[in-house]
């Protein structure tokens, strides 16, 4: 019983398996396959591999680390059953809808919200997209309203922006207020 | 020049060779990797298609074997081009390109303040983010030419004196400034003399704005020295709204305000054209030049009328249609905001108009929840035939009446409608909405029609979209024979009533003949299925 057989995948027994996960510090998780499938780039690996998947020696996810993935999990875990999410947007100004969250989602954010940019790089690579778009929404409920300066600190960005590149911006944008 | 080709092939051998030395270590490296690896990497591959994300830390992932790690690593970053390493400055593109997206245009304004990088990727996908919403924007001259647009949050305005105005060049380029990346909701334009240059350049100014402008308003403009030509492509083209209002032109012409005027897409489409107070130069008054016959007056009242306005019913009698008189009914009636609920043809006469305009009339211009007809003269089988019954809305309908259609000789026409397209019609389809009831004078359907009903009925596998009552006057005599499908529930010489159960539902349909006595070869034909219970 070394090996496990993946085929048939989208049986439902086979998502009560487990399967082991080990991310690039070698640090390997035991998840049931119907959470760890959340993630289509899993998904793929483990319909790729079929018979050859070995559940006990696990798929490497090497640009994802340890305490992140554990992040991830989380969503996965709550998000296994979850429909497919729709991106929609204004058809006027081409501003993307807001997703609606859970509380839970509110609250996860809320626990995580240093982690949001090392979350949407990982639910990028992992192919999570309801990680993904809700996020990048969270991200830019940060940033909505708040001043250049105010961004910068929140992100640990550097302003390197040149004189020139200033005037620009002043001179082509007349809506710039400043 | 010869050396220089020769030079020149020379490199590209050189660089072919290269390639090809990095190739065969690639080679190497796919063919020494462990199947996990090749699936891990073969993954992250196909999994970055658009190289937005940025792969970081990438560390070794088998501890034993490093070297093939480090390759892996290398070979990994030749396949994603644009790899950047992460610092807290350079963030990933896509997750920025989409979170920007999230945003409102002011917003997107205040992160191109942020740093270089932030600057260059609005630009660069300006096109494909949030625009700004210019709620109101106005030209107006009054002393001096000015211009304020206002947004939720912001208002901008400039004036220019008039020699200014004259050189033309900084009132448009502010302008354009002013709508890059925007879009105008509302577009007042107050007091000012078109000219044809000016249209020329308001154009250019709207070109390319990424969605339609939901209302404009001309107040007090002058036409004197525009070509009507130009006039009717600002309207029509340049400035193309959902809602236009017009009023208190000055300098105007007859042919600024001619039918070709809505020739144009643009105020074809609208779905609100207001215009009101046009004078000459001489201020005498000019009127919309839509056609000239006696009609004008009718239809004008007509879309006066019906200007925001929705009908609950309406009964046409008495008149005589034409083709010409359903074009003018549909651009009266053309963008009414709700369908009319039931439309009553009482005595109208079919002589002048073609069958098929007819069909369009009931089933596109004046589609309807309910159709009553009745008494209708001049007509010929090709107005009541089956593709009557094709128009969407006629199918769609809840309700269709159709009693006493005569022929120009005063003969009756029968409904050519055979067994079959009435079967269909009693027993719905899901492509059809819930209808309640048909009502037929003189159907076209043979003696067995109604055994034929019954017997469908007491087999059909559905019944969701069966009407609930259905009558035909003037309907051939039936024979219906009494078998294990069909039940006999009384007979009397005037009335005949049979009933059958459908064997999937248990629902019962009732069907009774009626005749009048006089001893000609018609009858009433009463279909009636019974609620659940």
């Amino acid at each position: 019983m070394a090996t496990e057989s993946a085929n048939g995948v989208s049986s439902p027994e086979l998502n009560e398996r487990d399967v082991v996960i080990t991310t690039n510090d070698n640090r390997n998780f035991t998840v049931k396959i119907g959470v760890a499938r959340v993630s289509k780039t899993i998904n793929n690996m483990i319909q790729d591999l079929g018979e050859s998947l070995d559940l006990s020696s696990g798929i490497p996810l090497p640009n994802v680390d340890g305490p992140i993935f554990e992040k991830v999990l989380e969503w996965c875990e709550e998000h296994k059953n979850a429909p497919e999410i729709k991106v929609e947007q204004d058809p006027h100004t081409r501003e993307r809808k807001w997703f609606t969250m859970t509380e839970w989602e509110e609250e996860y954010f809320r626990k995580f919200l240093s982690h949001l940019w090392d979350l949407a790089m990982a639910a990028n690579y992992l192919e999570i997209p309801s990680l993904y778009y809700y996020t990048c929404q969270k991200l830019a409920e940060r940033i909505k309203g708040r001043t250049p300066e105010q961004i910068r600190e929140m992100f640990g960005i550097e302003d390197d922006l040149t004189e020139e590149e200033k005037a620009e911006i002043r001179r082509t944008n007349v809506w710039c207020t400043y | 020049m010869a050396g220089n080709e020769e030079t020149s092939v020379h490199i590209l051998q050189e660089r072919l060779a290269i390639l090809e030395e990095q190739n065969q270590i690639y080679l190497q490296t796919i063919n020494t990797l462990s199947s996990e690896l090749l699936t891990t990497r073969k993954r992250t591959v196909f999994s970055n298609p658009d190289v937005g994300m940025k792969l970081r830390k990438i560390e070794p992932t088998c501890s034993e074997s490093p070297n093939h790690s480090a390759i892996f690593q290398e070979s990994t970053s030749k396949l994603l081009p644009n790899k950047v390493e992460l610092d807290a400055a350079h963030l990933p593109i896509e997750i920025l390109v989409l979170l920007f997206k999230y945003l409102r245009r002011d917003d997107l304004d205040r992160c191109r303040r942020v740093c270089h990088q932030w600057n260059a990727l609005i630009q660069e996908h300006s096109r494909n983010l949030p625009h700004r919403q210019i709620m109101l924007l106005k030209l107006i001259d009054k002393n001096h030419i000015s211009l304020e647009a206002k947004t939720l949050v912001h208002k901008k305005k400039y004036s220019f004196s008039i020699e200014e105005y004259d050189r033309n060049n900084e009132f448009f380029s502010k302008l354009k400034k002013l709508l890059r990346n925007s879009m105008v909701k509302r577009l007042i334009i107050c007091n000012l003399t078109f000219t044809d240059e000016f249209v020329r350049r308001l154009r250019e100014a709207f070109f390319n704005q990424p969605a339609q402008i939901n209302r404009i308003e001309l107040l007090a403009v002058n036409l004197m020295r525009i070509s009507p030509d130009v006039f009717h492509r600002l309207l029509g083209q340049v400035l193309k709204a959902n809602q236009y209002f017009v009023d208190g032109v000055r300098g105007a012409s007859e042919d600024h305000f001619s039918s070709a005027l809505f020739d144009q897409k643009g105020v074809k489409e609208a779905e609100d054209f207001t215009v009101y107070d046009i004078r000459s130069v001489d201020n005498d008054e000019i009127a919309l030049e839509l056609g000239n016959d006696v009609n004008n007056e009718f239809f004008s009242k007509l879309k006066k009328l019906l200007r925001n306005s929705t009908v609950k019913r309406l009964i046409i009698c008495n008149l005589t249609f034409t083709d010409e008189f359903v074009r003018r009914l549909r651009e009266a009636f053309f963008n009414q905001p709700a369908q009319i609920n039931r439309i009553e043809l009482l005595a109208v006469n079919l002589m002048r108009i073609s069958p098929d305009v007819f069909h369009r009339l009931l089933g596109q211009v004046l589609k309807a929840n309910q159709y009553f007809v009745d008494g209708v003269r001049g007509a010929s089988e090709d107005h009541f035939s089956s593709a009557l019954f094709d128009q969407k809305g006629v199918k769609e309908a809840e309700d269709f009446t159709v009693y006493d259609i005569r022929s120009v000789d005063n003969d009756e026409i029968a409904l050519e409608l055979g067994n079959d397209v009435l079967l269909d019609l009693i027993f719905g389809s899901k492509e059809m909405p819930e209808r309640n009831s048909l009502y037929l004078d003189s159907p076209e359907v043979t003696s067995s029609f109604l055994e034929e009903c019954l017997k469908k009925f007491f087999n059909a596998e559905n019944i969701d979209r069966m009407l609930n009552h259905v009558e035909f006057a003037h309907c051939r005599e039936q024979n219906v024979a009494t078998t294990r499908e069909i039940t006999l529930e009384y007979e009397h010489p005037i009335q005949i009533e049979w009933s059958t159960i459908n064997q999937r539902t248990g629902r019962v349909l009732e069907a009774r003949i009626s005749r009048n006595g006089d001893g000609d070869n018609f009858c009433h034909l009463t279909l009636n299925l019974q609620p659940i219970n």
